[in-house]
């Protein structure tokens, strides 16, 4: 829909998408009820991406370490373990089933926090795998790992590997370097695996300067991705927060993190020029 | 019913649906509210003070740190404490120096520990050489006229003394409701730019035509604009616009614009390979070396912005794994250049696969298919952008197919091998590792 065509900007233009509910009157007020029905082996990191396109709200995603077999499924090809049969040596991916976000706003631009709070609490509901919390550092929430099934099919507390407590002196490095720093150092004390995933390389390769005092990587990270920024800044671009989806791979037991812009979302609709009766 | 009802309803149900283990997200510590403003600019030379609040803190202490573009903390502040989660400090521009400065909130823990809150950014700048004392010196001249980063029309403006004439045209675009109907409203008194602050205040009259052949559309009535021409730059303004629908719902709306003078954009754009980018530690990704078509006008210091056009991501690696269950996500292109002084753009432009992705989707493609060896690889149209003289909001398409305006980018993995290409210019194939 065009900026320029008047149209009530209550629903979302996304497909997928859906206004289930028209508005209901309430003490001279709306509420809207939005739904959003998953696909994929990731509902939670699916319906972050969906309000991250949507709204432009910043919101990094951290996979939980999936351990139990039940949550996780083997896709790896008979005619590979035929041949390969160290039963390590398989393609293990999140076993998910489809489920449908739902929430309410009675704002034009629902409130993030508001949203983030009601989805993560009903995927903690869904019976799918993981269960998640959410955290807010400014205009950044976060949705982390709050539990997860262990081997043996008891639900215990996860830790992020975010969570790891890093330290290193400012200096001048890439932007990769300093993450890839980051994902060292977490490596170094938690023992955790965590590779750069997809980033895109033309902002990876700016320098920046920044230093880690016993903070949490996902402190140390966000201050990484903020100083790129304010070096864009400093050169004159808008401001461009970026986020992260930091994937974990059950065969491998290793994470790999994804490195996203966020663009701010339209404006409301507005305008001069309005359909005729 | 009451709007709390209708939400309680919604939280109930949650609640019942929660294991024991699971509904403890509610009593954990949510983090901190963040700190507003979020970034300010300052002109050097003029002393200014920022009030900052940060909000939503839990923590028993906060402090906040100011730290330099080279990542040195030059000074602490000890916020004050409002209550209620609230602190509350100031920094005063006379400290700064130029560039940006991160202004670092952070918890502070009962044992020390410290968290991060929220970062702000202070930019401080050399004025425009166009500035006169307070504001720009004028607001007359034929303006963009944009919403929402697309340009719409034209604000002709005239003016004498503080008081302003002229015109706003604007073209309805394809894909709405009444594409290509044109519609033009004069600017009449009081309308004024006050040159001691950069303030606009435009009111527009009645719109000519009133409707769009047929009464498909109506054009908006009472029509004001507010806005500013910032002291940095001369040559854009940013505000509110409101106006009245004569078809009500809504009887009025209102809207950000933005305004810039018009200046050159290229007529397109040539690619060519540079490098395999394995001094910078991502050997997997060719480096293209873009210039600026016509190389004869001059573009250095313009800035340009890429993105995807919408659905044009084609991942047949990322789609391999059913049902989105990769942890490499698709390439998502989204940077930002400056333009050099010979019209190229400020660093190449790479695309490719990480090395941890090539390496991720060789193992896992040879464990899903069996095979002994495989090709996959990604598709994509991007989409240039460059800046509007003196503005770093917006942006407008330029050039034409594969040369600007939708460049296809492409990606190939195989068994031994990775390659790249950009506009019709293509990478050698590089064996890897």
């Amino acid at each position: 829909m065009n900026t320029l065509s008047f149209m009530p900007n209550l629903a979302f233009s996304s497909k997928t998408l859906l206004t289930v509910a028209t508005v209901l009157a309430i003490l001279g007020t709306a509420a809207q009820a939005e739904t959003f029905t998953t696909s994929g082996r990731r509902p939670m990191l699916e319906v972050v991406q969906a309000l991250q396109k949507e709204y432009g709200w910043r919101i990094s995603y951290e996979d939980p370490a999936l351990e139990y077999t039940g949550d996780l499924e083997d896709l790896t090809s008979p005619a590979y373990k035929a041949t390969h049969t160290d039963p390590r040596d398989v393609l293990l991916v999140p076993l998910a089933k489809p489920f449908t976000f739902s929430w309410t706003s009675s704002a034009q631009t629902p409130d993030a926090r508001s949203v983030m709070e009601q989805c993560v609490a009903q995927h903690n509901g869904s019976g799918n795998p993981g269960a998640f919390r959410v955290y807010y550092q400014g205009d950044a929430l976060h949705v982390i790992p709050l539990a997860a099934k262990n081997a043996g099919g008891a639900m215990v507390p996860a830790v992020s590997a975010l969570d790891s407590i890093v330290s290193f002196p400012a200096q001048q490095r890439t932007l990769i370097d300093t993450i890839s720093l980051i994902l060292n150092l977490v490596h170094r004390t938690s023992g955790v695996q965590a590779v750069v995933g997809m980033a895109a390389g033309n902002a990876m390769t700016k320098p920046i300067s920044i230093a880690a005092n016993g903070i949490s990587a996902r402190d140390a990270l966000l201050l990484a991705l903020d100083a790129y920024q304010a070096a864009n800044l400093e050169a004159g671009l808008p401001w461009h927060p970026m986020t992260w989806a930091l994937l974990y791979h059950a065969d491998q037991k290793m994470y790999y993190l994804n490195l996203f812009t966020v663009r701010p979302a339209p404006p409301p609709s507005f305008n001069l020029i309005f359909p005729g009766n | 019913m009451s709007r709390l009802s209708v939400i309680t309803r919604c939280w109930c149900l949650a609640l019942c649906l929660f294991s024991p283990l699971t509904s403890h997200a509610f009593g954990q510590a949510l983090g901190c509210g963040g700190i507003e403003p979020k970034v300010v600019g300052y002109v050097q030379g003029t002393l200014m003070t920022t009030e900052f609040t940060v909000t939503g803190v839990t923590a028993p202490g906060l402090t906040v740190q100011l730290a330099n573009s080279s990542g040195t903390v030059f000074d602490t502040i000890s916020p004050s404490n409002d209550g209620g989660g609230t602190w509350t400090f100031s920094v005063n521009s006379g400290i700064l120096g130029l560039g940006v400065t991160s202004v670092d909130a952070w918890n502070v823990a009962a044992n020390g520990a410290l968290t991060l809150c929220d970062a702000a950014f202070l930019n401080q700048q050399t004025p425009s050489t166009t500035v006169a004392s307070g504001g720009c010196g004028t607001a007359a001249g034929n303006w963009q006229f944009a919403e929402g980063g697309v340009n719409y029309g034209t604000l002709n403006l005239t003016e004498s003394g503080s008081s302003l004439g002229g015109n706003l045209s604007i073209t309805e675009p394809s894909g709405t409701a009444c594409p290509g109907t044109k519609v033009t409203w004069p600017v009449m008194a009081p309308s004024t730019y006050d040159i001691s602050d950069g303030g606009l205040s435009i009111k527009l009259g009645s719109p000519s035509p009133s409707e769009s052949p047929g009464g498909k559309c109506v054009f908006a009535t009472g029509v004001s604009m507010t806005g500013t021409i910032p002291l940095l730059s001369c040559n854009m303004a940013s505000g509110t616009l409101t106006g009245t629908n004569p078809n009500p719902p809504p009887p009025t709306v209102s809207s950000p614009f933005t305004l810039s003078q018009n200046c050159p954009f290229p007529t397109g754009e040539t690619s060519t390979f540079d490098t395999w980018e394995s001094a910078k530690g991502l050997n997997t990704e060719a480096g293209f070396s873009v210039q600026l078509q016509p190389t004869t006008t001059n573009f250095a210091g313009r800035l340009l912005s890429e993105g995807a056009v919408a659905g044009s991501i084609k991942d047949a690696c990322y789609n391999d794994i059913p049902d989105q269950g990769s942890a490499v996500q698709p390439p998502n292109p989204d940077s930002e250049w400056a333009i050099t002084s010979s019209d190229f753009y400020s660093s190449d432009d790479m695309i490719g696969y990480s090395p941890a992705a090539v390496f991720y989707y060789r193992l896992q493609l040879y464990r899903l298919t069996g095979g002994t060896s495989f090709s996959c690889g990604f598709t994509l149209q991007q989409q240039m952008h460059m800046n509007s003289c003196g503005s770093a909001t917006l942006f407008t398409p330029y050039g034409g197919t594969n040369s600007g305006n939708t460049n296809t980018l492409s990606s190939t993995i195989t068994s031994t091998t990775v390659s790249s290409s950009r506009a019709g210019a293509f990478s050698p194939t590089l064996t890897f590792p």
